[in-house]
């Protein structure tokens, strides 16, 4: 437990503290800071010819489908692109400097290289996820929503930006160069989504079933309807624990092949 | 304490050790000399634990390193031949960052980074960033890293690589400074290196074996198969070369230098040579400054090496 939490505070403050998260960071929420009040406007806008919809439900209208759940789609689209600079140093820049020898002849096993790395990361991201949580929650000031609702869709957003730091974890475990591993979590990301159009082409209905099943969408879709399901939590829990276990099994390799 | 026992590592098909057996006492020096590419690194990647051998096996104190690499590697100590630092950190959290990886108890952290940073002499960068200290504080930093928690083996890949004379001594001194208090297995291509801090001398090549014996012994098979004569002298002639050629036994005289003569004699010629050629340079009256015979471990070297590739 020393050694993971020694591994993970030494990742987190070198993530966390380098001028790319704070670059990273600022990009967001200026340009969050500009779209989301503009849709806010826009909102209110509509609102006021209509304020019956204000708050309701099943309106059709209301501030979360308008504004937050834009607001949310456009951090998700970030992360994407975001989540791999984070994540592309973690093992790729050990190989290049060579510091993965100290941590391969290190009394310590590479599960635990990986989790701390992998919390490490993670807990970068979660702090520019709460840096986007805080735009929807400040209009709690003036406007009326149901914040289990917001939460549910932050929380699909953390676990699907936990797959995406796994995802990065594993294409920097894959080389040794940083360019390489970031495009490579950005393509590995993009095709979580593309997996999933697959299952409109099957007339199997076992296939279209495991095809729905492994589709980001759907698990998305309930969350964002506030329906937290277990599947959907297994889901994301097997698809972060898949990456990281490969991550693991890489690491070992690098014992036996030839580098 | 260490045995290597037939160990095989192959790229593919080629092969970059071969067969490679020899063993370690506790408390040894013992150099690994090589040219470059010969399986220095390889070898010692394999001792640390770090990469799996092909074949072959290699035990730490009766233990096969990889029925419990975990206990294995807390006793070793390894210098990679790039040091392994990361240079946004600073000199001292990378030093409590490493004591903790090592698994170094709680109470125990603090007080191992101080002695090993009064130990290597970083007192006056601990406070610094990687990044911008030398690169003989980097090596050094490298050297304290290796014997944080204190292992019983400390396993150095040419730790004097690219520094600056004045910092290669820094590192020799460190090293017999070391020694007795480690057992010590020390990679590197450069011979006097290895006459300066070892006891024992491993030379490879392609991967295998060419010889493994004690300095002193090699010494000795130096004397046997040749002389080599050093002689300053204030004033070179060619008579005085002329006659040096004359003694029995000389084989050849060059100058080497400026008023530097090196002569090169047949062995079994008595052990006389030296006051013969004294006796020759007074009588010419050149002067003589300097005479000694020298010992390098460069010749045994070479021709260790060279006779190798005679036989295949």
């Amino acid at each position: 437990m020393r050694q993971f939490y020694n591994q993970f505070k030494k990742d987190f403050k070198q993530i966390c503290f380098s001028p790319v998260f704070f670059l990273m960071a600022g990009l967001c929420c200026s340009v969050w800071g500009f779209v989301f009040p503009r849709k806010l406007f826009e909102f209110s806008r509509v609102a006021g010819v209509n304020p019956f919809a204000q708050g309701g439900m099943g309106g059709g209208y209301n501030i979360y489908e308008t504004v937050f759940i834009s607001h949310i789609s456009l951090t998700n689209i970030f992360l994407l692109f975001i989540v791999p600079v984070f994540t592309m140093k973690l093992i790729a820049e050990e190989k290049k400097l060579r510091t993965f020898d100290l941590l391969l002849t290190a009394p310590i096993t590479s599960t635990k290289i990986v989790l701390g790395k992998f919390f490490a990361a993670y807990a970068v991201v979660l702090i520019l996820l709460t840096l986007s949580f805080l735009y929807p929650l400040s209009t709690s000031w003036f406007a009326e929503f149901n914040i289990v609702l917001l939460g549910s869709a932050y929380l699909s957003i953390a676990l699907l930006t936990g797959v995406y730091t796994a995802i990065g974890l594993f294409s920097s475990s894959l080389t040794s160069s940083l360019m390489l591993s970031f495009f490579l979590g950005i393509i590995f990301n993009l095709s979580l989504f593309f997996l999933a159009l697959g299952g409109q082409f099957f007339s199997n209905p076992v296939y279209s079933a495991v095809a729905d099943y492994l589709s980001i969408s759907t698990h998305l879709d309930s969350f964002f309807r506030g329906n937290i399901e277990s599947t959907s939590l297994i889901f994301f829990f097997i698809v972060i624990g898949f990456f990281l276990f490969i991550t693991q099994r890489v690491i070992e390799s690098s014992r036996w092949r030839v580098q | 304490m260490i045995e290597v026992n037939k160990i095989t590592k192959k790229y593919g098909s080629r092969s970059a050790v071969e067969d490679l057996s020899f063993s370690v006492q506790k408390g040894e020096v013992v150099g690994f000399l090589g040219p470059n590419g010969a399986g220095k690194t390889t070898t010692m990647k394999i001792i640390t634990g770090y990469m799996v051998p092909t074949s072959g096996e290699v035990k730490i104190d009766g233990e096969d390193i990889l029925e419990d690499p975990l206990k294995i590697k807390k006793k070793i100590g390894y210098l990679p031949e790039v040091p392994p630092v990361y240079s946004d950190m600073y000199v001292e959290d990378y030093l409590y960052y490493v004591a903790r990886l090592k698994s170094c108890p709680k109470e125990k952290v603090k007080s191992q980074v101080d002695s090993v940073v009064e130990k290597v002499a970083l007192q006056e960068v601990r406070r610094r960033l990687i990044h911008n200290i030398s690169k003989g504080f980097k090596q050094r930093v490298g050297l304290a890293q290796a014997l944080i928690a204190d292992p019983e083996i400390l396993i150095l890949d040419e730790p004097t690589v690219g520094l600056d004379p004045n910092q290669v001594l820094e590192i020799r001194n460190l090293i017999s400074y070391l020694r007795g208090q480690h057992t010590i297995i020390l990679s590197t291509h450069i011979l006097s290196e290895v006459q300066a801090s070892c006891d024992r001398v491993i030379i490879i090549k392609e991967g295998r074996m060419v010889t493994q014996e004690s300095l002193s012994s090699l010494r000795e098979k130096q004397s046997q198969s040749r002389r080599r004569i050093s002689v300053r002298v204030r004033n070179v002639s060619d008579d005085l070369i002329r006659a040096l050629r004359r003694i029995r036994g000389i084989e050849d005289v060059s100058v080497s230098q400026h008023s530097v003569l090196s002569l090169s004699a047949d062995a079994d010629n008595g052990g006389n040579l030296n006051e013969e050629v004294a006796k020759k340079v007074i009588e010419k009256g050149a002067g003589l400054v300097e005479l000694n015979e020298s010992f390098s471990l460069e010749d045994v070297f070479l021709k260790l090496t060279s006779d190798n590739e005679q036989k295949r």
